[in-house]
């Protein structure tokens, strides 16, 4: 495999929590590369690792044990800050439940991960303005969350993810919390993004959903047990 | 969007939790800006004198320690011949000067030699100072005038200066007016301003060599820098103290001269070490107020725990985190303040009612740019202690816990707040505990010495000032007159039961002296206690209601040729021969060459010298006309309200001269009310902040309970469910608050036993470790605590299994 190609590498990557003297092996020795331009499915049943494998992935959490190289440098064991450097520059979350701050407008929601990079304003605003553009949203700008839908709150989520440009699109079931017609039109999105050239990686149930992807991994008890090719 | 706009946005969306943020803090903040602009008008303001720290006041003291005794006439005599490092030396004493005109008035006045006015280094607003001719028997007479007292009793009429205006019964030319703003602060200030200066006469005889009545004021010559040349003069005094103690060992045995900068002396007075004591409490109730806005912040972090792991997902550092939360607190900090300041400036007339007359420079009591910027101040570092720890706690917050749908189910900050939310409480019932002890010990002392038996009639007696200057009054014999015929006037006024004349009241201090009795010689080695020294008719103990408890009081023409047939004290009587009546025994000065002897004739009850709260000391009484002085107080018993008597009082005053104005008016009540007004200030203010601080912490400890019931809501309607009666629901809180109670009563009383020393001064009639007062405190908590915690407890007993099951 050519690396210059491969975006993520995870090696024999382990998690366990350790809980009133109860250890659970959430990842037990995953191994897994992403490529760019890449679209992953990370498929299993409820209680397998995904979500886990997916923080870890978007450093939100450390591994127990493993090597993690994302863009070529090793991030497994960074402290705090880098890691947060980090999530803030290669790294756009979409989340099951939208998150966003309830407080802040859509503009706002969009354009904070850019202002946690230190960017001016002129910048801020063109990359903001550029992002809710691509999921149709700029005519919602100046609204807060609690007066749009909950598809169009997704679709601010994917927007506040693309706004900086990130490596990888992490998203941990975004249609969980929507409608059908809703969510297929968030996967949609996801697909066109894809299509530009954006890398994703996607925990969902849905095996219709499953089939965007150009390859699905399927989790059990914190392995990878399968991987398949999709047929598209 | 930068944190402050957001701050600004959250602090807008909750109201509620914004207005109790912005009470708890401002009550806090404003408790310690309104000590603050106390602090800054008495001590911080700078004096309007030239270089004002180069003035001193010289006093006699004994060679050992250094004591405040004022100079005599040759004393200031020897002192400004000798000096070299004073630009300007003189002396003074206060007096209350008679004012002539329509109506005739009484204004505390100032007699003094030409350098004391220089000296300040200000310029009169118009005219001149006195010159040094004019400090010589038998020039013109002069006077200054003090800027208020121009321009309200002469119009401001810039064509009075060199006008004749008549003082103490005399033409006096009018040869300068004060600046504005000029103010003659002084030790002897005793609460009405100064508003006339007349030259002060002294003489170099050296019979009046112990006559030591008058308080040396100078300035250091500004040819080296202050400090040295503070030394140089302690030096140069000392030396010409004991040069003078060779020239007269008789009266000046181990006495020397000593300066003492008037700063010290009259900068913040009396009251400084009283209003340390209140930022102290001031500061125990700020604390109160941050660890209650501490908890809110807390409690706040939870909600919004969502938001900062989302922000943490999008790669906000934790610094960057701490930053935002840190930026709220200081926000709802700087408006906490700004209604602080309002607070205190809404309570100033309150705080102005309180203080104690005898302050200078309270008229400068107000919210000035600085005490504001004090109070903002305050607010920067208020900001910190509330707002450092909850940003700390929801700065845990781990980033992955946004994956589990919103982060509400917990995490380590949540552990940490369960953890710290009590806690705090705890600690806010601890301060709080503190205070209350603090201000039960202050009340307790006050009413005691309220309560104290004066040995006076306080009520039905009337006291009121009359000076009798000038050419009607020179000899003894016309004052004794004047005195005859008042009293005799007084006496036969419908309501009044007598009347007298002394030279002092109790409580207000006055003239001292070492005397000797039989059997003792004149040692000038020997040191002996002081007695106080009264100048009364005889009636003056039945119109004081002070009782005679032996002998007679004091017949008619005794005191020719100093030969006195005087009454004393009990306390004299028993420390000179305890356990015999006193009778017969006679007194006479400390000196080689008595001037007098006084034979004892009678005893009488104590009464206290120096303030309600001094021990009673030793006191002669000796029959006013002996040596009839100009200052002396009239003394009514009333058989009714004595307040009613004032008119005819004054009628009769004028009746016998019409330019005699009758002033200080007062009951002996009011004496006391006066002597006390210190203690009042502060018992009053510490009842204040102990409310202040018990209703915080009630609302601290409702907060906390209240948060922590409805977070187990859940777990309550499953108990219900499951069998468990109201009742049982219903303890499960109130242990909780128990549990708070508890630790902060533990808390509490270990603070107090270690803060108790504060008011070592201060208490009268009470132990710093009183049980009842710390009982009573610790019951205060308790049922604060039981009150706050009964709310919550009683919602969540009435709480619907049904509706709790589907909570959350
Ligand atoms: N913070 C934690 N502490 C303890 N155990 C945890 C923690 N987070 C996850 N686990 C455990 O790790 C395992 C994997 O959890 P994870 O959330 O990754 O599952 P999942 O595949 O996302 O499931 P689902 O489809 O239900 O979302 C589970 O057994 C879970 O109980
Ligand atoms: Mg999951």
């Amino acid at each position: 495999m050519n690396t210059n190609n491969t975006l993520i590498t995870l090696e024999g990557i382990t998690k366990v929590f350790y809980t009133d003297e109860v250890e659970t092996h959430a990842l037990a020795g995953v191994h897994l590369q992403v490529k760019r331009a890449e679209y992953v499915c990370i498929a299993g049943p409820s209680g397998c690792g995904k979500s886990t494998l997916l923080s870890i992935l978007g450093l939100l959490d450390t591994p127990t044990e493993g090597r993690y190289m994302l863009n070529g440098q090793p991030v497994a064991s960074l402290g705090h800050a880098a890691r947060a450097r980090i999530r803030n520059r290669e790294v756009g979350f979409i989340f099951q439940s939208f998150n966003l701050i309830g407080d802040l407008t859509v503009y706002e929601n969009v354009e904070l991960p850019l202002t946690y990079r230190g960017l001016n304003a002129t910048v801020r605003k063109q990359r903001a303005h550029e992002a809710l553009e691509k999921v149709g949203m700029s005519h919602r700008m100046k609204h807060y969350p609690s007066q749009l839908s909950g598809g169009q709150q997704q679709r601010v989520a994917v927007a506040r993810a693309l706004a900086g440009k990130p490596s990888i699109l992490l998203a941990d079931e975004p249609t969980g919390n929507l409608d059908s017609k809703n969510g297929e039109a968030v996967m949609e999105l996801l697909r066109a993004l894809h299509r530009e050239g954006a890398t994703i990686c996607m925990v969902t149930h849905d095996p219709r959903f499953a089939r965007h992807a150009e390859r699905t991994v399927h989790l059990f008890d914190g392995r990878i047990v399968e991987e398949v090719m999709s047929e598209e | 969007m930068n944190d402050l706009r957001f701050a600004l946005r959250q602090l807008r969306r909750n109201p509620g939790f914004t207005a109790v943020a912005v009470l708890t803090l401002a009550l806090g903040i404003g408790a310690n800006t309104a000590i603050f602009s106390v602090f800054k008008a008495l001590v911080l303001e700078p004096l309007p004198y030239r270089d004002p720290l180069r003035l001193v006041h010289v006093w006699k003291s004994d060679i050992a320690i250094h004591d405040f005794m004022p100079l005599s006439g040759p004393d200031y005599f020897d002192l400004r011949a000798q000096n070299r490092c004073f630009e300007e030396l003189g002396a003074y004493a206060t007096a209350r000067h008679n004012l002539g005109g329509d109506p005739p008035v009484r204004v505390q006045g100032i007699l003094c030699t030409a350098a004391i006015l220089r000296a300040f280094g200000v310029q009169p607003a118009l005219g001149r100072w006195f010159t040094e001719a004019e400090e010589t028997e038998g020039t013109r007479r002069v006077v200054v005038l003090s800027h208020r007292l121009w321009r309200e009793r002469y119009a401001g009429d810039c064509g009075l200066v060199g006008r004749s205006i008549v003082v103490n019964g005399e033409g006096h030319e009018v040869v300068g007016i004060t600046p504005p703003g000029f103010q003659f602060l002084s030790p002897w200030y005793r609460g009405s301003p100064f508003e006339v200066w007349t030259p002060l006469v002294l003489s170099r005889d050296e019979k009046e060599r112990n006559g030591c009545y008058y308080l040396g004021l100078g300035r250091l010559k500004a040819d080296r820098p202050i400090r040295a040349a503070l030394e140089g003069a302690q030096t140069e005094l000392r030396a010409i103290g004991q040069r003078v103690a060779e020239a007269h060992p008789a009266t000046h045995y181990r006495k020397v001269f000593w300066a003492y900068p008037l700063v010290f002396q009259c900068v913040g007075g009396s009251v400084l070490g009283r209003l340390i004591l209140l930022f102290w409490i001031a500061g125990l109730v700020l604390l109160v107020a941050c660890a209650n806005v501490a908890s809110l912040l807390l409690t706040k972090g939870a909600e919004r725990q969502a938001e900062v792991a989302v922000r943490f997902a999008l790669g906000a550092a934790r610094g960057r985190i701490i930053r935002q939360w840190l930026t709220e607190s200081l926000l709802l900090a700087l408006i906490g303040g700004l209604a602080g300041a309002g607070l205190a400036a809404a309570g100033l007339g309150l705080l102005h009612g309180l203080l104690p007359g005898d302050l200078q420079r309270a008229e400068g009591i107000r919210i000035d740019q600085w005490v504001l910027l004090f109070s903002l101040g305050l607010s920067g570092v208020t900001a910190v202690i509330c707002g450092l720890i909850p940003a700390l706690t929801v700065s845990q917050t781990r980033p992955m816990e946004i994956i589990k749908g919103g982060g509400s189910s917990g995490g380590s900050s949540r552990q940490a707040r369960r953890r710290l939310l009590p806690r705090l409480a705890v600690a806010q019932l601890a301060i709080a505990l503190c205070v209350a002890n603090l201000a039960i010990l202050m009340l307790v002392s006050y009413g005691r010495v309220l309560a104290t038996p004066q040995g006076f009639e306080e009520q039905r007696v009337l006291t009121a000032d009359v000076w009798l200057w000038g050419d009607r009054y020179r000899e003894p014999e016309q004052k004794t007159h004047f005195w005859r015929q008042l009293l005799e006037q007084a006496e036969a006024l419908p309501g009044v039961e007598a009347a007298a004349v002394t030279t002092k009241l109790p409580l207000e201090g006055g003239r001292n002296g070492e005397i000797l009795v039989e059997g003792e010689v004149f040692d000038m080695q020997a040191k002996h206690p002081l007695v106080e020294m009264s100048w009364v008719s005889p009636s003056y103990f039945k119109a004081m209601g002070i009782a005679l408890v032996r002998g007679r009081t004091m017949p008619p023409g005794t005191g020719i040729g100093g030969v006195h047939e005087a009454v004393v004290n009990r306390a004299l009587a028993e420390r000179y021969w305890p356990g015999q009546d006193g009778l017969g025994h006679s007194l006479r000065p400390n000196s080689p060459e008595p001037t007098w002897t006084a034979v004892i004739v009678g005893v009488v009850e104590n009464v206290r010298q120096w303030g309600a709260e001094s021990k009673p000391l030793p006191e002669i009484y000796f029959r006013y006309d002996a040596e009839p002085a100009v200052g002396a107080k009239l003394i009514v018993h009333s058989a009714a309200e004595p307040v009613l008597l004032v008119p005819a009082l004054q009628r009769e005053i004028a009746r016998l001269d019409p330019d005699m104005p009758l002033s200080d008016v007062r009951t002996m009540r009011h004496v006391i009310t006066a002597s006390t007004a210190h203690r009042k200030f502060v018992t009053r203010l510490i009842e204040l902040f102990m409310a202040t601080a018990l209703l915080l912490a009630l609302v601290g400890v409702y907060g906390v309970i209240s948060y922590q019931a409805t977070h187990r809501t859940r777990e309550f309607g499953l108990r219900l469910a499951f069998g468990a009666s109201r009742r049982q629901i219903h303890r499960l809180v109130l242990r909780q608050a128990l549990w708070i109670a508890g630790w902060g009563t533990l808390f509490g009383l270990g603070a107090t036993l270690n803060l108790a020393f504060v008011l070592r001064h201060l208490l009268y009639g009470i132990d710093r470790l009183d049980v009842f007062a710390l009982a009573l405190a610790v019951v205060l908590v308790v049922v604060a605590t039981l009150v706050a915690g009964s709310v919550p407890a009683w919602r969540v007993g009435r709480v619907d299994p049904i509706n709790a099951l589907r909570y959350e």
